[in-house]
C-alpha cells in the first residue's frame, strides 16, 4: 500500500482505492457470510464437506465468468442455463444413437457454440436488444432439449465419463479431495481475468460497455467483439453442461432450470454494472464463493431449494440497489 | 386500402397468420370441420385466452414504456395464494355461514390488493431507484415465487378449499348454439375494451406512449415519467391480481409451483407478435388482441392435430425470436421509406 497522501484527503491512496473498488461489497459480504455460517454450524469447519458441495455449483460458476464479460459489455445473456441443458441433452441423445461418447462430447461443445452464434447473430449483427432475445432463445434451447427427450431422462453413460468431479487432484485428511472440476474452474477464472483485465480485447469489451458509439468511432469492431463474447459464452456453457451431465450421471430437460437468476446475482454482486462499462473478474470470483457458501448455509439451516428462491431474489435486488444508491446520492449532491 | 394495409402491416400480418394456421390445420385434419368438434376447438381457444389476454394488457404497457415485467407469473401465484389462504384458513374455519358471493368478493379484493402492492414495489424500485426493469423483475420473480412457497408451506390450495361457485366463472357462460362462451373471456374482453379506450383517448394513455417514444422529450413536456412508470407497473400488478383469481377459477387449485409458471414467456410472445415494438412507444390493443388469438390458435391446433406437447416451449421461444426479427424488418422498412420520401421531396424542391 502506498504511503503518499492525496490533497484534502487524510487517507493513504491505496486505502482510498480499496474503499472505492468494486470488489469491496462482495468481499465484506463474503466475510459476513463466512462468520455467520461458521458460527452456526459444525459442518462449515469440515473442508471435505465444503469441497464436495462446491463441486455442485462449479459448473454454473464457469458460465458465470463469461457472463461477467457480457455484462461488462453492456449486454446480458439469460440463456446460459438453457444452453448448458441443450448441449448436454444433444450429446446424450447422440450417445444413445450409437455415437461414441468422445465424439458426443465434441458434438455437445459444438452445439453450445452454435447456440452462442445464434444469440450473437441476433444481438450483434441484427441489432436486437440482448435481454429480450435471450429470453426468447432461453425457451428455444430448452425447447429443443424437450423436443428430443420429452419428460424422460437419459443416462447409462460409459464409466470413464461418469463423475468427473470425483477425480481427485490431491487428497487431504482421511476422505477429503479437491476435484478436477475445481481446478478447471480456477484455471478458467485466471484465463478470463487475464483476458478481461490484461489484454486489448478486454479493454475493447470495457469500451463497448461504457459507450458503444464512442467505441465504434475509435475503431473497435463492436460487432465481432460482441459476437465473440456470445460464442465464448456458448462454448463455456456447453462445456459446463457436459460437466453437469457427468456429475448428475443423467440429463433431463429441466436441468439447471430457474438458475438464470443465480448467474446474474453472482455477476452483479461481484461489482459489475448492469448498464455496462464496469465489471471485475475478481469480484465475480468472490461473489461466486459467497453465493455458494450462502446457499450451502441455507441448506444446512433447513431452508428448502424452493424457499431459497426468495433469498436469491432479494439478494439480486440488494446487489443492484446498493451501488445505485451511491450514485443517486452523488447525483443529488451534484444538483 | 393500400395505405391502410401499409399503416397496419403488423396487424394484417397477424390476422393472415391466424387464418393460415386455422386452415392448414383443417387441411391436415378435415374431420375437424364437423360443428361439434369446431365448437370444441373454439371453446378451448377461448378457455386459453382470458388469462393471457388480461395479462397482455399490462405487459403491453410495460413494453410500450421500454420496460419489461418478468415477475407477472410470480405475482399471479402469490396473489392467488394469499386469497386461497384466506379461503382455507378464515372462511372454512370461522366464517362458514357467510354468503358465498361475499366470500368470493373478499377473496378478489385480497388478491387485487396483494397484486397492486407487488406491482407497486416493482414500479417503485424501477422508477425511483433507476434500475433496469429486467434486473428488478428477474429479482422479484424469484422473491415473489419464493414467498409463495414459504406461505404455502409445501401445500397447495385444493379444489375443496376454494368456494365451489368460483369455478362457475370458467365453467358457465353464454351459450351461442353449440358454443359456450365462458364468463372469464367476457371479463377479459371488458378489460381489453377499457384498455383500448384508456390508451387511445385518456390523458394517462397518451402519457404512456409519450414516455415510451422519447423519455427526455416527455420529461421536458412536463410529464412525470417516474410516476407514469410507477403507475404502469402498479396496473400490471392489479391485472396480475385479477389473473390470480381467474387461474384459481379456471384450474381449480392454487399451486405454488404450477400457478402462473411460464406465464411471462407466453405473454411476452403474445405482446411482441401483437406488434408492440421493443424499442418502445408503439403498439396497440387490437394488435395485441390478435397476437394473443394467434398464439391461442397455434397452441390449440398443436394439440389438436397431434403434435406432442413437448414442442410448446420451443414454439414460444421461436415465436419471440421471429416476432423480434419481423419487428426489426418492419421498422427498418418504414424508416427507409420515410427517408426515401424525404430525399424525394428535397430533390423536388431543388
Amino acid at each position: 500500500m502506498s504511503k503518499e497522501k492525496v490533497k484534502g484527503q487524510g487517507m493513504p491512496l491505496g486505502l482510498r482505492k480499496l474503499i472505492h473498488s468494486r470488489e469491496l461489497v462482495p468481499f465484506v459480504l463474503l466475510i459476513a457470510v463466512i462468520i455467520v455460517c461458521v458460527s452456526l454450524s459444525e459442518s462449515f469447519r469440515d473442508m471435505t464437506y465444503l469441497m464436495k458441495t462446491l463441486s455442485r455449483y462449479i459448473e454454473l460458476a464457469m458460465a458465470t465468468l463469461v457472463l461477467t464479460m457480457i455484462v461488462t459489455a453492456g449486454m446480458i445473456d439469460l440463456s446460459v442455463p438453457s444452453v448448458m441443458c441443450c448441449s448436454a441433452t444433444l450429446a446424450a441423445v447422440c450417445f444413445h444413437h450409437g455415437v461414441p461418447m468422445g465424439v458426443a462430447i465434441v458434438i455437445g461443445l459444438i452445439v453450445g457454440m452454435v447456440c452462442g452464434i445464434f444469440n450473437g447473430i441476433l444481438i450483434a449483427h441484427v441489432g436486437l436488444p440482448a435481454m429480450i432475445v435471450t429470453i426468447g432463445t432461453q425457451n428455444v434451447f430448452r425447447g429443443i432439449a424437450q423436443i428430443f427427450i420429452g419428460d424422460q431422462s437419459l443416462g447409462k453413460f460409459p464409466d470413464w465419463f461418469n463423475s468427473w468431479e470425483k477425480i481427485a487432484l490431491f487428497r487431504f485428511g482421511t476422505t477429503g479431495y479437491v476435484g478436477v472440476t475445481i481446478l478447471i474452474f480456477v484455471l478458467l477464472a485466471i484465463f478470463f481475468y487475464l483476458l478481461l483485465h490484461r489484454t486489448s480485447y478486454g479493454r475493447k469489451v470495457f469500451a463497448i460497455g461504457a459507450n458503444e458509439r464512442a467505441a465504434i468511432y475509435s475503431g473497435v469492431n463492436t460487432k465481432s467483439i460482441k459476437m465473440s463474447l456470445f460464442v465464448i459464452s456458448g462454448f463455456v456453457s456447453g462445456f459446463a453442461g457436459i460437466l453437469t451431465m457427468s456429475r448428475l450421471l443423467l440429463v433431463r430437460y429441466d436441468m439447471n432450470q430457474n438458475t438464470e437468476v443465480d448467474t446474474v446475482v453472482m455477476v452483479l454482486l461481484g461489482g459489475a454494472d448492469i448498464n455496462g462499462g464496469r465489471g471485475s473478474m475478481i469480484g465475480t470470483f468472490i461473489a461466486i464463493i459467497m453465493v455458494f457458501l450462502l446457499k450451502t448455509g441455507l441448506i444446512v439451516a433447513g431452508v428448502t431449494a424452493d424457499q431459497q428462491m426468495f433469498v436469491m431474489g432479494l439478494l439480486l435486488l440488494v446487489s443492484v440497489i446498493i451501488p445505485n444508491i451511491k450514485t443517486l446520492i452523488q447525483a443529488q449532491k451534484d444538483k | 386500402m393500400k395505405k391502410f394495409l401499409y399503416k397496419n402491416v403488423k396487424e394484417t400480418a397477424t390476422l393472415v397468420l391466424i387464418l393460415i394456421v386455422f386452415f392448414v390445420s383443417l387441411a391436415v385434419r378435415p374431420e375437424l370441420l364437423r360443428s361439434a368438434s369446431m365448437a370444441n376447438i373454439i371453446n378451448s381457444i377461448l378457455m386459453w385466452m382470458p388469462l393471457n389476454l388480461t395479462m397482455c394488457m399490462g405487459m403491453m404497457m410495460t413494453v410500450i414504456i421500454k420496460d419489461i415485467d418478468l415477475s407477472i407469473g410470480a405475482e399471479v401465484a402469490l396473489s392467488g395464494m394469499v386469497a386461497g389462504i384466506f379461503w382455507r384458513d378464515v372462511w372454512l374455519v370461522k366464517m362458514k355461514d357467510t354468503n358465498e358471493v361475499v366470500i368470493i368478493l373478499i377473496g378478489f379484493a385480497i388478491s387485487l390488493v396483494v397484486g397492486v402492492l407487488l406491482g407497486a414495489l416493482n414500479g417503485f424500485i424501477i422508477a425511483y431507484m433507476q434500475i433496469p426493469s429486467i434486473i428488478v423483475t428477474l429479482g422479484t420473480i424469484n422473491a415473489y415465487r419464493g414467498l409463495t412457497y414459504i406461505l404455502a408451506h409445501g401445500k397447495m390450495i385444493t379444489n375443496y378449499e376454494l368456494p365451489p361457485h368460483l369455478a362457475d366463472l370458467s365453467a358457465k357462460g353464454i351459450h351461442i348454439g353449440p358454443l359456450l362462451v365462458p364468463w372469464l373471456i367476457l371479463i377479459a374482453l371488458v378489460i381489453v375494451v377499457i384498455f383500448f379506450f384508456v390508451l387511445r383517448y385518456s390523458h394517462f394513455g397518451r402519457e404512456v406512449y409519450a414516455v415510451g417514444s422519447n423519455r427526455t422529450a416527455a420529461h421536458l413536456r412536463g410529464i412525470n415519467c417516474k410516476k407514469t412508470e410507477l403507475m404502469v407497473f402498479t396496473i400490471t400488478g392489479f391485472l396480475a391480481g385479477i389473473v390470480g383469481m381467474m387461474s384459481a377459477s379456471r384450474f381449480g387449485y392454487v399451486n405454488p409451483q404450477q400457478t402462473g409458471n411460464g406465464l411471462e414467456f407466453v405473454v411476452i410472445s403474445c405482446t411482441i407478435i401483437g406488434g408492440v415494438s421493443v424499442s418502445g412507444g408503439s403498439g396497440n390493443v387490437i394488435g395485441v388482441f390478435l397476437g394473443c388469438t394467434l398464439l391461442g390458435t397455434v397452441n390449440t391446433m398443436i394439440s389438436t392435430i397431434g403434435i406432442p406437447g413437448t414442442v410448446q416451449k420451443f414454439v414460444y421461444g421461436i415465436v419471440i425470436v421471429l416476432a423480434l426479427l419481423i419487428d426489426k424488418a418492419v421498422t427498418t422498412m418504414q424508416r427507409n421509406r420515410a427517408m426515401d420520401a424525404k430525399s424525394a421531396r428535397k430533390e423536388a424542391t431543388a
